[in-house]
């Protein structure tokens, strides 16, 4: 298993796929605040749900849905916590 | 005259805060813009224990460091309004990301009571929060509820009251009085977070540079303020940049000295909050049993994957919005209210009464007539737009409150995309096809001023409204060949200017998000409530505008310049190789595109084909109705829709032009 415990974006991660957030780098700051602002924070365990049409993400009892850029900017250490 | 005693629910969206609005408020409320927005605020009074409240629901909420246009009107509104007491609607599933907004309404300086809403949905999850707890945890009376039940309610009601009596006594707690069954403990006030010695530092240097007073009408605290230009907030830091001055440079240099480095404070604070919201979270939300998704969280789901999603999308779409707002709402109850009311009834006997009262022809035509302020402006408000508002709300008031809309947003992404449009801006550009005024104005729910520009854009020029739609069909169905030219034209056109425009225009396109809340059955009261008090409002906006238009046809007509338009306009039409008398067309396709639309039928038999696709497809590019175009400049401002009109005329000529060279060069005028 080469991808366990990798670190990726949550852009790369499969369906069903989890991990721990570890950074969260989005392009400009707002964007950044809002997805702290939704729980997407370093430390939370994020479970991708979907890829298409959008990015769909769980985290806890929140869903989110995201375009790529939005999830290219959220690392996830994979598998930790398992 | 008594004081009332004043009270704003505040939280995320998607809470249930309208909810309990709709529980505090009586049966009058008004839903009006905040100031220098688009977005919506509702306010309403309500009486119990003998007490008058007056009740502000205010928008969506996730942070005081904002984002959003509805954040940011929702903390203008903290900012400047004297507010008794703030009533925080928390989600009780997650409560870690509500906590934070609680700890920075604390910083602040108001008084909170905290609602932990949605105990259903959390016993569901398998969860339980121990209420008590929580209260001593944060030094706040906290209430558990179920709001769309009514769980919760009367202690709501209950701790008001008791809040309000209390105003104005000396030595009662800030927090206010604690009753038995709002357990209320932490002995010296509500919980402050502290934060690492790095940000405690520059708050405590920034909160002397502010000096003994906030700054003029703010109403935050001196902390709360220093915390927000720390994280760099623009408005906070554009405030103080300009009440200030004298200090500015120094609180300037200590905000960039704090953010610098690999750990700026603008992040350690936000994520001071949110681990801090955890600890207390995790130590007052047990779990009880394993988790039995609802079934509006397994459809909400499924609802998401494009297999499922995407047919649901289009039946949404096809009998929520096609069918019923513009088969049954613009056709139905508009032919009924339009032909049988007001051309059958009001119209005749306002034209008789009319005749009677004024001798002068000039009033006669203002008043009533074919163009007059009450038998066009009036009626098209009452009779056209009414009814297709009326439906539209009702359908949007459910489709919001029952969480699809996000779902919608999702699925509808990428294809947006290329316009510089999210997926929201399905709903605005379905209903152009039904009536492109109300589209303008819906277009409202998008997020930022740069969408809204641009779906505006892309619905003046090409999305035909369902009048135009109807008679182009009626006219090119007869010449199949015709018809796909056209489409292809109009849809290439719009993709091309839309795509064209989204590269132009400053900015650029917000990254899409949206939070996915459970699918829930809407509240019957709740909807009816809403849609009557936007119906309200909406109508109020648009029946100045189609009186305005009225009065400017009558302007027209009297001073004797539509002779002279419609000669540039002929001039323009020999140019696209069309014959003269489609001007006519044009301008009334102006004035009333419907009319305009008609006028092509009447033409159609004497055109060929190549003319009739160059006049069908510049007219259908062409600037859109009067209504509309009123519209966008009241909502857009004048340089946006003067630059929209200009691209769209632009569109229209250039595009009408170049057919109107090859078509009959490759088609040499034969019949297809």
């Amino acid at each position: 298993m080469v991808r366990r415990r990798a670190l990726v974006t949550a852009a790369a991660m499969r369906p069903g796929e989890a991990g721990e957030i570890v950074a969260v780098e989005a392009p400009d700051p707002d964007s950044s605040r809002r997805l702290f602002a939704v729980g997407l924070v370093p430390g939370v365990r994020l479970t991708l749900v979907q890829r298409f049409p959008a990015y769909v993400v769980k985290a806890g009892e929140t869903t989110v849905a995201l375009d790529r850029e939005m999830a290219e900017s959220i690392w996830v250490a994979l598998g930790k916590g398992c | 005259m008594e004081r009332r005693f004043k009270v704003a629910i505040v939280g995320c969206p998607n809470v249930g805060k309208s909810v309990l609005f709709g529980h505090l408020t009586g049966r009058y409320t008004a839903v009006s813009n905040y100031p220098g927005t688009t977005v919506e605020i509702a306010r309403g009074t309500g009486r119990w224990d003998g007490l008058t409240f007056e009740v502000v629901d205010t928008p969506g909420l996730y942070s005081l460091s904002c984002v959003t246009e509805e954040e940011k009107a929702a903390r203008a509104l903290l900012m400047s309004e004297p507010v008794d007491w703030l009533v925080h609607v928390v989600d009780g599933k997650n409560l870690d990301r509500m906590l934070p907004l609680t700890f920075q309404l604390v910083e602040a300086g108001f008084p909170v009571l905290v609602v932990v809403n949605m105990l259903d949905e959390v016993q569901a999850a398998g969860l339980e929060v121990d209420l008590g707890a929580l209260s001593e945890c944060l030094g706040l009376p906290v209430v558990g509820a179920v709001l769309t039940r009514g769980v919760g309610v009367p202690e709501i009601k209950a701790f008001l009251g008791r809040a309000a009596r209390s105003v104005g006594r000396p030595g009662l707690p800030r927090r206010g009085p604690a009753g038995p069954e709002q357990p209320c403990g932490r002995v010296g006030g509500p919980l402050r977070p502290a934060y690492d010695r790095r940000t405690e530092r520059a708050v405590a240097v920034l909160t002397t540079l502010l000096g003994a007073h906030a700054p003029h009408g703010r109403r935050l605290s001196r902390r709360a303020l220093a915390l927000l230009c720390l994280q760099e907030d623009p408005d906070t830091l554009d405030i103080l940049r300009s009440e200030r001055l004298d200090r500015w440079p120094e609180m300037a240099r200590v905000v960039r000295e704090s953010n610098r480095g690999p750990h700026p404070v603008r992040h350690r604070i936000p994520l001071a909050l949110h681990h801090l919201a955890r600890e207390m979270a995790s130590a007052c939300v047990r779990r009880v049993s394993d988790p039995r998704p609802t079934a509006g969280q397994v459809l909400g789901d499924l609802l998401m994957r494009p297999v499922v999603g995407l047919p649901v999308l289009a039946g949404v779409v096809y009998f929520g919005l096609y069918r019923f707002v513009g088969r049954f709402g613009a056709g139905t109850l508009v032919d009924a209210l339009d032909r049988v009311l007001f051309l059958g009834l009001v119209n005749p006997w306002l034209d008789r009464t009319v005749d009677r009262l004024f001798a002068s022809e000039v009033w006669r035509e203002l008043l009533a007539h074919e163009y007059g302020v009450l038998t066009l402006g009036l009626r098209y408000a009452v009779a056209i737009v009414l009814p297709i508002v009326g439906t539209f709300f009702l359908m949007f008031s459910l489709l919001e409150d029952s969480g699809y809309l996000p779902r919608l947003a999702l699925l509808a992404d990428r294809v947006l995309k290329p316009l510089g449009l999210s997926g929201r801006a399905l709903i605005p550009l379905t209903l152009g096809l039904g009536c492109g005024t109300m589209a303008t104005l819906v277009t409202r729910t998008l997020e930022t001023r740069r969408e809204r520009v641009l779906a505006t854009f892309v619905l003046a020029l090409g999305v035909p409204c369902s009048a135009q739609l109807g008679v182009m069909m009626g006219v090119l169905s007869g010449r199949p060949g015709a018809l796909g030219v056209w489409a292809l034209c109009v849809a290439g056109a719009l993709v091309a200017a839309g795509s064209a425009a989204a590269g132009l225009l400053p900015g650029r396109a917000a990254p899409f998000f949206t939070e996915v809340p459970p699918l829930r059955l809407p509240h019957p009261r709740n909807v009816w409530r809403k849609t009557a008090a936007r119906m309200a409002w909406y109508f109020r906006e648009v029946l100045p505008v189609f009186l305005a238009a009225s009065v400017l046809i009558w302007l027209g007509r009297m001073a004797g310049f539509l002779p002279v338009v419609l000669a540039g306009l002929a001039a323009v039409c020999v140019r696209l190789g069309l014959p003269k008398e489609t001007a006519v067309v044009y301008l009334f396709g102006f004035l009333r595109r419907d009319y305009g639309a008609a006028g092509l039928y009447d033409l159609a038999p004497a055109l060929s084909t190549p003319s009739l696709v160059v006049a069908s497809v510049t007219l259908t590019l062409f600037v859109p109705c009067l209504a509309q175009t009123v519209l966008m400049y009241r909502e857009r401002g004048p340089v946006a829709a003067t630059a929209i009109l200009a691209a769209a005329l632009g569109a229209a000529l250039g595009s009408g032009y170049v057919l109107g060279r090859i078509l009959p060069l490759v088609w040499g005028g034969a019949p297809w």
